[in-house]
């Protein structure tokens, strides 16, 4: 018969506490620090604004203060404009025998006063006019507008590839040796992506005009700052061991680039470049506002001639392309990866 | 091509001696078998051939050429390389890769453009051929291949330029014995049909001694054994495979110079 030992005392053992001095410090300083900033983007304003219009929806409150509430502001979008109307006089060459499909004529009788210019009197005059009313003229013009947005992204990608990957080149370790080169292409690529697309339109559209140039400029500017920082990494994260091996055997930078970067960094560039179209399509939006061309600058016209159901059918237009768009470029990029 | 190395040696930055004052010299046409375990600085002596790694003293001849930056460029359109971890690239095809190795003798615009010309295609399939792969493995991934395929792959890439010289840093390394033994007589014959010079590090004894014409041991840095695979004794293997990195290298064995 043994009998065993009693364990040793754990006086020395002491079980980590789950938050230390450290932690609690930290959250205090984080605690202070959004409380005095939040204090200064109004926060609090915020929250009773909103909540004020959430009760006022409701009806468990008296109508939101102003027009300013954020019911108001969305009651506003509908109904959505979809139909276009026009008044025939306006239109050059209107030929009432060749309507556009769908389209029909209206005609408006109204009584207008007119001065007589002999006996110094108002008189009463009914005027006709004629309108052409196209039922989904409206979504027409949009498409088209979309589709020039889209037209837009585009083509800043296609720069933004154009100018990225030579800067990529330029600023890999594994592409460029010499330090030199690297720092200016790697300072150049910060640069540019430093840049917003607004500011840079701002500038643009004083020197081309206001239009799609000045757009996928602004697009293209940024995206090769985007691109040329992406590549760069992607390229410096290939496998070294084909690139020695093309090395050891005398190929030059752009041989190895070819043959043994390339095929192993394509899909990442793809991703990439995707991920820039994506990011294009709804800063073409963004950038129309500045008369950069689009969507957006249709979107900016009708917002200030108040024209809010106009604005509600561009910003349905503008969220179905941007879903459609992230649905496509998702299952490419999963097809490719 | 010969390849003579005059008294190399190679510290590495943080102080450890990878080579220690190695004089060797290979004649052409010669399938020399670096032995030694891991570490022993079998890959470190064939880095140096090709100017991988630039030894801290010492110097290489290839062809009586001193290994340099000004003449490697030229030097390495003739020295091929096979890799332990096959060094492909692992997106590309088969053809691809095996056309990478005549990458030297192609001008810029070939390669930007995988236009090749008549003559390198049809010696790429005829390599792809003699190593034992079929048509369909052209178009297929590397990476979608066997580690055996691989290999046969790396080695069809090494001999698109007849080279006069081929390092083989492990290449059967990660293969299995029955796969191992193809390869490396792959690599005996188009070696010799070629007359070119083999240095090429094992660590496997049996395939050593099948296919090596010399063997070469190396141990902490310092030649131990150097001689024809018939003189390896039983002895010098346990010295050469002391697994306890710690043991000096017994200096009761002498350095012998068998033939």
């Amino acid at each position: 018969m043994s009998h065993t030992a009693p364990p040793p005392a754990l006086d020395n053992w002491t079980f980590p506490r789950a938050f230390g001095t450290r932690t609690l410090l930290v959250l205090l300083i984080a605690f202070a620090v959004l409380f005095y900033t939040g204090q200064r983007v109004e926060v609090g304003r915020m929250l009773s604004l909103t909540g004020n219009s959430i009760l006022s929806a409701i009806g468990l409150s008296e109508k939101a203060e102003g027009s300013g509430s954020l019911g108001n502001v969305l009651g506003r979008l509908v109904p959505l404009q979809i139909s276009d109307r026009q008044e025939v006089s306006r239109i050059d060459g209107f030929d009432p025998a060749d309507l556009p499909p769908f389209a029909y004529l209206e005609e408006v009788s109204t009584q207008e006063q007119v001065l007589n210019p002999g006996s110094l009197e108002l008189e009463e005059h009914a005027v006709s006019k004629t309108y052409l009313v196209q039922p989904f003229g409206y979504l027409g013009h949009i498409a088209v507008k979309t589709l020039e947005t889209l037209e837009i992204a585009l083509w800043g990608t296609v720069l933004a590839v154009l100018l990225g990957l030579p800067l990529a080149m330029l600023g890999a370790h594994n592409m460029m040796p010499l330090a030199l080169p690297r720092f200016v292409a790697r300072s150049l690529v910060s640069f540019l992506r430093a840049v917003p697309e607004l500011i840079s339109a701002l500038f643009l559209v004083i020197a081309y005009g206001f239009g799609p140039i000045a757009g996928f400029l602004a697009l293209g500017l940024h995206g090769a700052g985007v691109l040329g920082r992406f590549f760069a990494d992607e390229m410096e994260h290939a496998d070294k061991r084909p690139q020695e091996a093309l090395a050891a055997i005398g190929a030059g930078r752009l041989a190895i680039w070819r043959m043994a970067v390339l095929p192993q960094v394509l899909p990442h560039h793809i991703g990439s470049t995707l991920y820039v179209l994506d990011r294009n399509v709804r800063m073409a939006t963004v950038i129309g506002l500045v008369g950069a061309g689009g969507i957006g600058q249709e979107l900016k016209g009708r917002y200030d001639m108040y024209e809010y159901g106009h604005v509600g059918t561009i910003l349905l237009a503008i969220f179905l392309v941007v879903l459609l768009l992230d649905q496509l470029s998702g299952r490419l990029r999963r097809r490719l990866l | 091509m010969d390849i003579r190395f005059e008294a190399i040696g190679k510290v590495w930055p943080d102080g450890t001696r990878a080579l220690d004052r190695i004089s060797l010299a290979v004649p052409a046409g010669q399938f020399c078998v670096l032995l030694g375990h891991s570490g022993a600085g079998k890959s470190t002596l064939l880095r140096c051939v090709n100017g991988l790694e630039v030894p801290t003293e010492g110097r290489v001849l290839v062809a009586g050429r001193p290994v340099d930056a000004g003449s490697l460029r030229e030097l390495r359109r003739h020295i091929a390389m096979v890799h332990q971890h096959f060094a492909l690239v692992p997106r590309a095809s088969g053809a691809a890769n095996v056309m990478s190795g005549a990458v030297s003798a192609l001008p810029l615009w070939r390669v930007l453009s995988g236009l090749y010309p008549a003559a390198l295609r049809r010696k790429a399939c005829e390599l792809m051929r003699a190593v034992g792969l079929e048509e369909a493995h052209l178009a297929r991934r590397a990476e979608k291949l066997s580690g055996g395929q691989q290999q046969r792959l790396g080695l069809a890439r090494a001999f698109m330029l007849d080279p006069k010289v081929i390092l083989a840093d492990e290449p059967v390394a990660s293969l299995d014995p029955a796969i191992s033994r193809e390869v490396l007589s792959l690599l005996r014959t188009e070696a010799r049909e070629r007359g070119a010079t083999v240095l090429c590090s094992l660590h496997q004894i049996d395939l050593a001694r099948a296919f090596a014409d010399r063997i070469v041991a190396l141990h902490r840095g310092k030649v131990i054994f150097d001689g024809p695979p018939t003189a390896l004794s039983e002895a010098e293997l346990s010295v050469i495979y002391a697994r306890n990195e710690t043991v000096e290298a017994p200096p009761a064995i002498p350095l012998r110079k068998a033939v």
